[in-house]
């Protein structure tokens, strides 16, 4: 059973090493080295980094989908590989992925069924997921028929359909217009503010996850190269936006974590 | 068991809206069209011509439809990273790869269903008269495609080529069928063959549940309970096979 205490998400000098071999020619790459940190229950964690530093390594560690090489991890108390650690976790991948002939009512009755949810329950989460991404009026068209944003607004839906306690949203803005990106950051602050989701993000946009955490960490080839309360930002001169130009252009080994 | 029936419900859905079973459907249709003018050449033994081809060709289709969806299936979840999505909810890797199995197995009955249907539409159209051991064939194809199914799922997750796990399963579905013989074969080669004797156990022995075949010599009550136990026995390794590179496979 998970420990109803434990902190929702533990990193624990976690590293992580892909190793593909090809044609006979074996390639190692360090995707994660070292990283430690965790998620306090309530809070917005913001993961920042450039491409390939590591944030969906750490969102699929955190996730059991894949193992870390060294380190330990620890999803409210478990080892995320375990089926029941997932249960109060929710996930929207960077590109979420759908049966393309189901409507938005039917993927989010196959994803709520596969987390134990049914019956009358499962109908009243299904209209309030879709009431509060703004599918609504959408719950019978067919994935095939949705727009990059609608289908960014399902993948929330079926991510917070289970009433989850932690949110892993992998660049939850990604590829969304300007009206869309303000709706998603409401929904996050609806979920954080009002049910206390605990939620782990990443975003390119450093003035989302400027507005939206509580604290960031700043990935950079693979290293947790700082960790950052809001104090910080709000109080540095060019805000959280220097801060990190200044964490991923210096030399490694000089930045700190905190 | 909820878990199973979801997952196994949306592969079968998945087949169906991808039109895989209608396409069977058609190419089984025209096959057995054509069956019907072939067997017609056989003068007197038309309706035994047109049962035997029949069947065959009810096996083909099955076979290719099972082998098909068992190579891409957990290729195209990884692609598509749905599978992620699937297995960050609480759902255990073995309960993913038997919903799958159960929703590929389900897809591979219901061409059979389908196929077979206009087989028997045809057969009795031409006077055959309907014998239990008609059934018994069906049930000995299925359980041979649910074999091959789980042959093709523990290769394919192995290897990374959905053309390469097809190839295997054909390779051991055909040599699965001539068991007896090539074991013959062996034994008469002397000492020098002997140690090729343990790779026969690789593949099944698909001429245990060949019902087809020797259904109209009418060989009596077939050992159902039997084929049964060995098709769940093998199948059942090949799914161990499957399982043990599922459980740690990064999508």
């Amino acid at each position: 059973m998970p420990d109803p205490t434990a902190l929702p998400l533990v990193f624990t000098s976690v590293g992580k090493v892909y190793e593909r071999s090809h044609l006979g020619r074996a390639t190692r790459q360090q995707a994660l080295r070292l990283v430690s940190f965790e998620i306090r229950a309530g809070e917005i964690f913001g993961l920042l980094g450039l491409n390939g530093s590591g944030k969906t390594t750490t969102f699929k560690i955190a996730l059991g989908l894949i193992q870390p090489s060294q380190g330990q991890v620890r999803l409210f108390g478990l080892p995320p590989v375990r089926a029941q650690a997932r249960r109060k976790a929710g996930y929207l991948p960077e590109v979420p992925a759908f049966s393309q002939h189901l409507s938005c009512e039917q993927v989010l009755a196959f994803y709520g069924g596969l987390s134990g949810l049914g019956g009358r329950i499962l109908e009243h989460r299904i209209a309030s997921v879709l009431e509060l991404c703004g599918l609504k009026l959408l719950r019978r068209r067919r994935v095939r028929e949705l727009s990059k944003g609608y289908r960014q607004r399902l993948g929330l839906a079926q991510a917070i359909l289970h009433d989850p306690e932690l949110l892993i949203l992998d660049e939850p803005a990604s590829g969304l217009d300007p009206l869309a990106i303000l709706e998603m950051r409401r929904a996050i602050e609806h979920l954080n503010g009002d049910l206390k989701t605990s939620i782990l993000l990443s975003s390119h946009s450093i003035s989302e996850i400027e507005r939206l955490c509580d604290r960031v960490a700043i990935l950079r080839e693979g290293r947790l190269v700082k960790v950052l309360e809001k104090s910080a930002w709000k109080e540095a001169e060019g805000g959280l936006e220097d801060l990190f130009v200044d964490a991923v252009a210096a030399p490694l080994g000089t930045g700190e974590s905190a | 068991m909820r878990a199973l029936y979801i997952l196994a419900k949306d592969s079968l859905e998945e087949a169906l809206s991808s039109r895989l079973i209608l396409v069977s459907l058609v190419a089984a249709a025209v096959l057995l069209y054509l069956g019907e003018a072939v067997s017609a050449l056989a003068a007197e033994e038309e309706t035994r011509a047109l049962l035997d081809l029949g069947l065959g060709l009810i096996e083909l289709v099955t076979l290719g439809i099972a082998i098909f969806g068992g190579a891409v299936f957990f290729l195209r979840e990884g692609e598509t990273k749905r599978a992620d999505l699937i297995l960050s909810r609480p759902i255990g890797r073995a309960r993913y790869l038997l919903g799958r199995f159960l929703g590929l197995a389900l897809t591979a009955g219901v061409s059979l269903l389908l196929t077979s249907a206009l087989h028997l539409a045809l057969l009795l159209f031409k006077g055959w008269l309907f014998t239990p051991a008609y059934l018994y064939a069906l049930l000995g194809i299925y359980l041979k495609v649910l074999i091959a199914l789980s042959m093709t799922l523990g290769i394919a997750l192995w290897s990374t080529s959905a053309l390469a796990a097809m190839g295997f399963s054909a390779l051991l579905w055909s040599l699965g069928h001539f068991l007896p013989e090539v074991g013959e074969l062996l034994g008469r080669g002397g000492t020098s063959l002997v140690w090729l004797k343990p790779v026969l156990w690789i593949p099944p022995n698909l001429s245990f549940l060949n019902y087809r075949d020797v259904m109209s010599l009418a060989p009596g009550f077939p050992p159902v309970g039997a084929w049964f136990a060995y098709a769940g026995a093998y199948a059942g390794l090949w799914l161990l096979i499957a399982w043990d590179r599922l459980r740690l496979k990064e999508f």
